[in-house]
């Protein structure tokens, strides 16, 4: 009865923390998009569409007197503007035109479009020829930039993640935990194929826009599997802490524990001078993918090839 | 008096795959340079023939040395060369030697005729090449070490390759190359006809069947030897060295390609691919020995359809330049089956048979399928092909591939489960 309420306690307040986490991503609209993969879209005189919009093979028109509330990702078709962007345009290829009544409210990169940009449109940022001539936004530490309470809450919401999963399925973790640190090389090996090839995979989705929400679920399930990697790393350091401290005599907290270590090792390599945090989270998160994979999600376990039985 | 196997010593077993990589990367390193390259810059710049004959040549370079090695592993199984390491090592000697000279001689062909006689007597060193060093792997590389040897070999050859030279006329391919093998072929002539002591020890190693039997012959350990696996592998490597040829050539021909890629003058450029090169031949020689061969190959197949699917997109949108994450794509996956390449087929064998097995899949598999299918893409483009067309059709057969690996390897499940 104890244990069906600490689990029923665990859920909830995971819950409540993925639901904080999505109700942020609503702030400037930031996370709806419109996608046109064929056909017209046209925003008449008098008309305002609120909306980032990626192009596929079909056009977009902002007329005279028409407004864009949001960016334009360009990935081929044609864009003709004569009426006003409140956002960036970025355009990748195809064809674009902005025209002599255009007013755009943002930077307008051209990058390997076929562009004519009348000379009488308005621009508030910056017309640019290519990406490398953006300007730079300085290079910004994720862990040590961020808030306190921001860095407080993520680590919170790993931690309660590492114990609920250890109650749940500690089997497949354990599994995982296994590959990750006695075959951390098969798992380092396997990680960097996945990286490269999975990133690759999931932006050549994008650019085909039809594929857009595909290559969305591909990074997240990138992401659950580092993350997943992450608390099975968490459960083995948890084991070894168990090993010195009998109060750690359950998988969640030995995987809670343990992710406690990790974090704290993350945040003091962050601030020590000549290292990161990149040091620690880069490698991890690449052979946490590995050992993921290599286990299919911890629901095999991982024996090396050349030490299985020969089945003749 | 039956042999016996000498105590293993861990010092002559680093000595044994040292010599072997340091062999392997320099013959590799040659072949990916000077017989790839080299020979095209020969045909059409230095003697100013049409694409066409050029194509032509190749071919039957790749015929000959796709004949002679297979001749020569079928006449090291009959005489039994499998046990006498010193004889393919003074062989590979012979090979070494004359392939210095060849080199050296390249930059004085003038005449087509000439150039034909060269080319026969190239088939013939590169034949007998192929088996003698390819077969040194049983003697020489513990089972255990083959994957990460393979990844070394291709690291050094693809590293090298990428940095030296920076531009890819015959004289500037062979010019590395006249600063390694004379002083390479001198060393191995001294360790090959010289009575050092390690070859006692070298001589029997194969016999120590728990380190130095194949993996995939292991298997078979007990039972009527099955060739079965062999020719499969053959197969899927004939298919994996076509798909890469045939795209190849034609994508380092191509403006648009070449300034972010292999060709590029930038030496960073260079630089990131040779490294990427290594990091993914690194990998694959870890997941070699770690994976069942044949997760390998779905890597392989994938990402060729992958990235010749990224290259004919970019073509569509015709943008300026292209983004360093295809070649980077494409060397890992060329890393791969380049380390499948160096291990496998001593793996596959016995001591018996490596000479046959590793000169018949490379033959088939390397220099028949790479030829054939750089004479195929140098046909295409000669006719005009679009390059779009042409990327299509090789990311259509790389896509084949993949999905005809995934049904193989279901219906083989299938088989299993029956009996």
């Amino acid at each position: 009865m104890k244990s069906y309420r600490i689990r029923h306690l665990l859920i909830t307040a995971i819950l409540i923390c993925l639901a904080a986490w999505l109700s942020g991503c609503e702030q400037a609209g930031v996370y709806s998009a419109k996608l046109v993969l064929d056909g017209d879209l046209v925003i008449p005189a008098g008309q305002q569409e609120s909306a980032l919009v990626a192009i596929g093979t079909g056009s977009l028109t902002v007329k005279g007197g028409g407004t864009l509330v949001g960016d334009i990702y360009q990935i081929g078709g044609t864009v003709w503007i004569d009426g006003i962007v409140e956002g960036d345009i970025s355009a990748l290829s195809g064809d674009l035109r902005i025209g002599p009544t255009a007013e755009i409210f943002g930077d307008v990169l051209l990058g390997g479009s076929n562009a004519t940009v009348d000379p009488s449109a308005y621009i508030r940022g910056e017309l640019l020829e290519s990406a490398s001539q953006l300007p730079d936004q300085g290079q910004r530490n994720f862990i040590t930039d961020a808030s306190p309470g921001w860095r407080l809450g993520q680590a919170v919401f790993l931690v309660l993640l590492a114990a609920a999963l250890g109650r749940g399925l500690s089997a497949p973790l354990k599994r995982v935990a296994i590959a990750l640190f006695e075959h951390w090389l098969p798992s380092l090996a396997l990680g960097i194929l996945i990286f490269l090839v999975g990133l690759s995979l999931i932006v050549q989705m994008m650019f085909t826009v039809i594929l857009f929400p595909v290559s969305m679920l591909g990074l997240a399930l990138l992401g659950i599997a580092v993350l997943f990697g992450w608390v099975a790393a968490g459960v083995a350091i948890g084991k070894l802490l168990a090993r010195r401290l009998s109060r750690l005599s359950s998988l969640p907290l030995q995987a809670a524990a343990g992710m406690v270590v990790l974090l704290l090792v993350q945040g003091v390599l962050a601030v020590l001078p000549g290292f990161g945090a990149g040091i620690l989270i880069i490698p991890l998160s690449i052979a946490s993918l590995g050992a993921v994979g290599l286990t299919r999600f911890g629901l095999v376990r991982f024996i090396p090839a050349d030490q299985r039985q020969d089945p003749d | 008096m039956t042999q016996q196997p000498s105590q293993p010593s861990r010092l002559h077993d680093f000595f044994g795959a040292a010599f072997f990589i340091g062999i392997m990367a320099v013959g590799y390193y040659y072949n990916l340079t000077f017989v790839q390259l080299g020979l095209i810059d020969l045909g059409e710049r230095v003697l100013d023939l049409p694409r066409t004959r050029v194509a032509g040549h190749m071919a039957l370079l790749a015929i000959l040395t796709a004949g002679i090695a297979i001749s020569v592993g079928w006449w090291s199984r009959r005489r039994a060369w499998g046990s006498n390491l010193r004889l393919r090592a003074r062989l590979a000697f012979a090979v070494v030697a004359a392939q210095t000279g060849l080199t050296f001689f390249s930059l004085h062909i003038r005449d087509e005729a000439v150039f034909l006689i060269w080319l026969v007597v190239c088939a013939v060193a590169l034949g007998v090449g192929v088996p003698v060093t390819f077969s040194m792997t049983v003697d020489l590389v513990p089972r255990r070490w083959r994957g990460e040897a393979a990844a070394l070999i291709t690291s050094i050859a693809y590293l090298t390759a990428n940095l030296l030279p920076s531009n890819w006329t015959l004289e500037a391919l062979t010019q590395p190359l006249l600063w390694i093998m004379p002083p390479g072929a001198a060393v191995l002539g001294l360790l090959a006809f010289l009575p050092w002591p390690f070859w006692g020890y070298f001589e029997l190693r194969h016999l120590d069947q728990a380190y130095f039997r194949g993996r995939y012959a292991l298997r078979n350990q007990g039972r009527k030897f099955s060739n079965s696996p062999l020719f499969a592998f053959i197969l899927l490597m004939f298919v994996v060295f076509f798909i890469d040829s045939l795209g190849f050539l034609r994508m380092l021909e191509t403006p648009l390609f070449m300034a972010s890629a292999w060709q590029s003058d930038e030496l960073w450029i260079r630089a990131v691919l040779g490294i990427t090169h290594v990091v993914g031949a690194l990998a694959a020689g870890v997941l070699y020995d770690a994976l069942d061969v044949r997760s390998l190959f779905y890597w392989i197949f994938g990402i060729f359809a992958l990235v010749h699917l990224m290259y004919t997109f970019s073509l569509r949108f015709a943008g300026q330049s292209l983004p360093l994450s295809m070649p980077v794509l494409y060397a890992v996956a060329v890393s791969i089956y380049t380390v499948v390449n160096f291990a496998l087929w001593a793996d596959l064998s016995t001591p018996k048979n490596a000479g046959f097995n590793t000169g018949i899949g490379v033959a088939f598999s390397g220099w028949f399928a790479t030829f054939i299918s750089t004479a195929l893409a140098v046909y295409w483009e000669a006719n005009q092909m679009p390059l779009d067309r042409h990327l299509n059709i090789v990311d259509s057969l790389a896509f084949l591939a993949f999905i005809a690996l995934i049904l193989l390897a279901f219906f083989s499940k299938q088989k299993v489960t029956q009996i």
